[in-house]
């Protein structure tokens, strides 16, 4: 005769269901930090180009670039609740409405090329400003795509596999 | 001199989108390494870019002060039309998803030539291939040509090998 014998072995299901519980509000605490370093990030990635132009220019003017991306990238909570913990980073509307050059930052545009500014450059690196003096000039060169956005998605991916890891007792 | 590895892996993925973009009958694509360069006037659509941007080292293994690379590559398309956007982006996606050879190029006068094949790159596990339109949130038809339709291909990759 062929038999069949099922043995559980190991924890009982209320203990079981106890650790699981204890990931589940480790896994709340892990994604809420995430979300807040995700943010971090976005904000320091994006604002590269504002040090690039502030680091360059002589009298440090602040007008070259005043960083309104970053100041503008929060973290929303968009559900949080027992079962799912649900955040954004950088709300497009809002960034939309704030620094409209969010997308021209990140994808790289040629939205100026070939089309008169007006203002005047400074510094041995040549900075822009749009202010006085006024002279009339015609940009050759698109801005280069700084990619924020994509980089920002690679960093939290990156940090999930370390967060699964660590709630599967790994590290 | 021998290129270092991040540039042997743009070097060899575009040469292999080019090989491959061939074999698809897409003989007029241009794939380029500098997105800047995509609007200089000798260049005409459709244009791939290929970049390797930040870099990921995830640790080896227990004893060892390896590291294992996984870089992230941004694949941008520049159409010339929407219909050439889609078409574009969806031959280059499951080209992309198997994985491309990897080289070993020597560089002489600033350009790459050949060397011998040195593994295989293939997506880095726990990873996905993201697409997405480039939206500039301008009006279309206020943008150049070149700026009109985009898409954007990210992913991961991962030689499978400890430096």
């Amino acid at each position: 005769m062929l038999s069949v014998r099922f043995v559980r072995k190991g924890k009982d299901f209320p203990q079981i269901i106890k650790d699981f519980e204890e990931v589940s509000e480790l896994a709340k605490v892990e994604i809420k930090e995430l979300a807040e370093k995700a943010t971090a990030e976005m904000k320091k990635l994006s604002a590269e180009h504002t040090r690039e132009l502030r680091d360059h220019s002589v009298d440090k003017n602040p007008q070259a670039s005043r960083g309104r991306i970053s100041e503008n990238i929060e973290m929303k909570v968009i559900e949080e609740t027992e079962k799912i913990s649900h955040y954004g980073v950088g709300e497009i509307a809002k960034l939309k409405k704030e620094a409209p050059h969010w997308a021209a930052i990140n994808f790289g545009s040629s939205h100026i090329v070939n089309k008169a500014v007006k203002g005047h450059f400074t510094g041995d690196k040549g900075v822009f400003y749009a202010n006085k003096p006024w002279y009339k000039m015609i940009p050759k060169k698109g801005i280069t795509a700084k990619n924020y956005i994509e980089r920002t998605q690679y960093f939290v991916m990156s940090r999930i596999k370390e967060i699964l890891l660590k709630l599967r007792g790994g590290k | 001199m021998s290129a270092r590895t991040s540039r042997n892996i743009e070097h060899s993925l575009k040469a292999y989108l080019v090989a491959q973009l061939e074999l698809a009958e897409w003989d007029n694509v241009t794939v380029i390494f500098r997105d800047k360069d995509v609007y200089a006037d000798t260049l005409t659509l459709p244009i791939i870019t290929v970049k390797l941007s930040d870099t990921e080292w995830l640790d080896g293994e227990i004893g060892s002060n390896l590291l294992e690379r996984n870089p992230l590559l941004l694949i941008e398309i520049h159409a010339k039309s929407e219909g050439q956007r889609l078409d574009l982006k969806d031959t280059l996606i499951p080209i992309l998803r198997s994985g491309f050879p990897y080289y070993s190029y020597t560089i002489a006068s600033n350009e790459a030539t050949q060397g011998a094949q040195d593994g295989y790159c293939t997506m880095a596990s726990g990873t996905k291939i993201t697409d997405k339109e480039v939206n500039l949130g301008i009006d279309k038809s206020s943008l150049v040509q070149k700026d009109r339709y985009r898409h954007l291909i990210t992913m991961v990759v991962s030689r499978g090998r400890l430096e």
